[in-house]
């Protein structure tokens, strides 16, 4: 079986899982909005601490949350070397040809790295918390004020839950057949980029086959089963808050200040 | 009383001016609390008859009614479905959620049932099919006859009067079929459930009340079990293929042993005994 | 010797919460010409030795060796590998890509490095060996054919490259009784002609018990018996694995419980009739 490096849920049941996945949604924004905010190594520090904390209390193997970082490596690294070259600011330290490299250049790459890591690591921690379900209730529930725009907010989030239950289902489609036309002589890495791609047609035509089959019956299995069949749709599961996100609300509330406060600027105001 | 009845049913699918036969010219009825077998070989319109008896294809001709309400009431055709359950081959492409609980509640769910009762009856639907302990786990981690046990339970949850299994044994392997089947035929026996069982296996038919017999859309016979497998020509016509100790009963009188025909292989061996 | 396994063991998703020992400790050999029957249930590791068979999956542990390819040597040719050992996987008309059957066909043979008039006359050898009527099916798309004959298409991509040992997972899954019935006849007559070795994935014993000559059981990743169909169905409990022998073996247990001693190397129905008549007609009758 294939390794699912981004967020795969991974059950510990602890405080972080019990959470409403509404409350696990504003996190992701608070993160995402202290990434941003956050622009001195201080409050990078305080980032890294709050996220280390919060992995603690998951009882999620930081290795296992680590991980997540392989699959956006790349963008880090490209993020960086732009940063390094083209980031002109404070003293020269090597200067060839058309490039330099500059003490600040390198002092915001190495905010750069530590605010996508922060990113990533933090948002993916969402998802090893909660399962896609939860995530799509939460979603729903989130959007449902949109239902007023007569947006579809019911069938956009069937939709995200069949697609989030059907990922397992075709990476391993995926992995038989590219095994299925290994065994029969294919070859997936070798030849240019032109090569490559075609190589991938025996895989690829069987598998979209194979999914709109699969759309096909699933389409009458949702029919089979009263899919559209009322308005009133009724749920099994509510979503409550309880104290467990109030604390976490007040906890978030709490790391969001101090973030700001260790903003450069606010130093300023002192 | 019969809950199911078809009146002359016919069905093409139509795809680029080409016209294919699902099936012709069908009547059948199914009595209450039947276990009535469907056999017939690939493509001989057995999927396309389920599939019309629950309002998912409407036929061309003919009418289907089920518990009275015919398929073609567009205003009640959520009831004909949530009355004829139905189970599909592939376990992987019949459930819609992540987690086992929310897929069996989704049936009532769409018919608009109050919470309470959802819950009471996702419970009530698990433990029928003896999955309740896996109620907060996800299918993908599932066995295939553990999954296709969930899709029993998420039809159940609708409260169906008509079980229909369409080829659901036949992606499973054999711990996977018995567990399925056992499920299948204490439901029949227990709770009175009519069931349909769509099969390429033929020792699933020997328990049946019923087993009828369709070949190039048409239904071709309809007897018990044993009248069935004993007629050879039948069976060799159909391109099915009778249980081994059919085939050996039928072996042995053509040898000019008087062996009368049986059903399982207890029987065949009380038979060949009676030789003695 | 075509085929030796010796203490194979895979582990899957080390130091995770779902690691799983898919292989423990496995040794068997295949030889040249065998039939041989691979039972096992879901998840009995079945799928995980028939891969290692290919080099479709990396050997951690113990070593495979099919002919004088040795996957626990460095950088094995692989090629060479899956050239000599066909494989069939399960469900194989969905693995058909191309737009014409002559196409899909010629696929493994171009890839193992025959140039095009030459892939394209093993290709119409092999569809014909397996039943089809090539002049008839190659220009069309393998999507529009029946499903028995997209699962001959399938084989035939295989048998197109001259394979020395097949492997067929579950040839016969999803296919009526009389699909299962010619499947089976074609391989027979394919070991006859073409293919002498031959390893059959069935969960069906009476297919086994007609088809192979020796079988294996696979349970939990450890092999639990290496043996014949009919040491295997008469003088092993099978039920822990949910398998029930096939039904002339179980017809003759009952006979013996009634005091009708048959042979036991009666496995099929033409057998159990034989051996009733033999019974009855003066042989062993008591």
């Amino acid at each position: 079986m294939r390794n699912v490096a981004f967020g795969q849920y991974y059950p510990t049941g602890s405080f972080i899982h019990r959470l409403d996945p509404r409350t696990k949604l504003f996190a992701g924004i608070v993160f995402i909005a202290a990434a941003f905010v956050a622009d001195s190594y201080w409050a990078y520090l305080a980032c890294y601490a709050f996220l280390i904390f919060v992995i603690l209390v998951s009882k999620i193997p930081i290795l296992q949350v680590l991980k997540t970082i392989k699959s956006v490596f790349f963008i880090i690294l490209l993020s960086v070397i732009l940063n390094v070259f083209f980031h002109h600011e404070g003293k020269v330290l090597v200067s060839w040809w058309k490039i330099k490299i500059t003490a600040g250049g390198l002092l915001y790459s190495g905010q750069i790295i530590l605010r996508l890591m922060f990113l990533v690591l933090s948002t993916s921690l969402i998802t090893l918390t909660s399962t896609p379900t939860e995530l799509t209730d939460g979603l729903e529930k989130v959007m449902s004020p949109l239902k007023y725009l007569r947006f579809p907010v019911h069938d956009v989030a069937i939709i995200m839950s069949i697609a989030l239950r059907f990922i397992p289902t075709l990476m391993e489609e995926t992995d038989k057949i590219t095994m299925a036309q290994k065994a029969r002589g294919a070859k997936f890495d070798t030849g240019g980029p032109f090569a490559r791609a075609k190589a991938l047609l025996p895989v690829l035509i069987p598998l979209f086959v194979s999914a709109f089959r699969r759309a096909d019956e699933l389409a009458f299995a949702l029919d089979a089963r009263c899919y559209n069949a009322t308005e009133a749709r009724t749920k099994m599961k509510i979503l409550r808050f309880g104290w467990k996100d109030l604390t976490a609300f007040l906890f978030l509330a709490l790391f969001l200040t101090v973030i700001a406060f260790f903003r450069s600027g606010f130093f300023g105001l002192l | 009383m019969k809950i199911l009845e078809t009146c002359n049913v016919s069905y093409s699918y139509k795809t680029d001016g080409e016209e294919t036969i699902g099936v012709k010219n069908v009547s059948l009825s199914v009595e209450r609390g039947e276990f009535l077998v469907l056999l017939g070989h690939n493509g001989c319109g057995k999927s396309t008859l389920a599939k019309l008896t629950n309002g998912l294809l409407m036929p061309d001709e003919g009418t289907i009614t089920v518990s009275g309400i015919p398929t073609s009431d567009e205003d009640r055709i959520y009831e004909v479905r949530s009355k004829v359950g139905m189970v599909f081959q592939n376990p992987d492409n019949q459930m819609v959620a992540s987690v086992i609980e929310d897929d069996v509640a989704f049936g009532p769910e769409n018919l608009g049932v109050e919470r309470s009762e959802i819950v009471k009856r996702v419970e009530w639907a698990l433990r029928s099919v003896d999955m309740e302990k896996y109620r907060k786990g996800t299918p993908f981690k599932l066995s295939g006859g553990q999954k296709q046990r969930v899709a029993i339970a998420a039809v159940l949850a609708m409260k169906p009067e008509i079980l229909i299994l369409d080829e659901s044994t036949a992606m499973l392997d054999p711990a996977g079929r018995e567990e399925v089947l056992s499920v299948v035929k204490r439901l029949n026996k227990e709770e009175g459930m009519t069931v349909i069982l769509i099969t390429h296996y033929m020792d699933e038919a020997a328990d049946a009340d019923r087993v009828v017999v369709m070949s190039e859309g048409k239904i071709v016979a309809s007897g018990a079990p044993i009248e069935i497998f004993s007629d050879r020509e039948l069976i060799s016509r159909c391109r099915l293929q009778a249980p081994v100790c059919c085939g050996v009963m039928h072996k042995l009188n053509a040898l000019g042993f008087r062996v009368n025909p049986v059903l399982t292989d207890e029987e065949a061996a009380e038979e060949i005994c009676r030789l003695k | 010797m075509s085929i030796e396994i010796k203490n194979l063991s895979c582990v899957y998703g080390v130091r995770t919460p779902y690691e799983k020992k898919a292989l423990d400790n496995i040794s068997f050999t295949v030889n040249e010409g065998e039939s041989v029957g691979l039972i096992g249930m879901t998840g009995s590791g079945k799928s995980t030795l028939l891969q290692h068979l290919n080099g479709l999956i990396k050997l951690k542990s113990g070593s495979v060796k099919v002919f004088d390819i040795d996957l626990s040597k460095r950088r094995p040719d692989l090629m060479k590998l899956r050239k000599h050992v066909g494989m069939l996987f399960q469900y194989p008309e969905y693995q058909l890509f191309a737009d014409t059957v002559k196409d899909d066909i010629m696929f493994g043979p171009l890839n193992f490095g025959m140039k095009k008039p030459e892939a394209e006359e093993a290709a119409a050898r092999a569809a014909e060996l397996t039943g089809l009527n090539w002049e008839d099916v190659k220009d069309r798309s393998p999507l529009e054919l029946s499903g028995g004959q997209k699962r001959r298409v399938a084989i035939a991509g295989i048998l197109a490259y001259s394979p020395d040992i097949l492997v067929l997972d579950e040839p016969t899954a999803g296919l009526d009784p009389l699909g299962k019935k010619e499947m089976l006849d074609l391989i027979a007559s394919l070991r006859k002609t073409t293919v002498s070795t031959v390893i059959t994935v069935s969960h069906n014993m009476d297919e086994i018990a007609e088809y192979c000559d020796r079988v294996i059981v696979l349970s939990d990743g450890k092999l639990l018996y290496d043996t014949t169909p009919a040491k295997l169905f008469y003088e092993e409990d099978l039920a822990p694995l949910h398998l029930q022998p096939p039904h002339a073996v179980r017809i003759v247990r009952l006979l013996e419980n009634k005091g009708i001693r048959l042979p036991h190397d009666v496995l099929t129905e033409d057998q159990l009739v034989a051996a009733i008549k033999e019974y009855f007609s003066g042989g062993g009758h008591a």
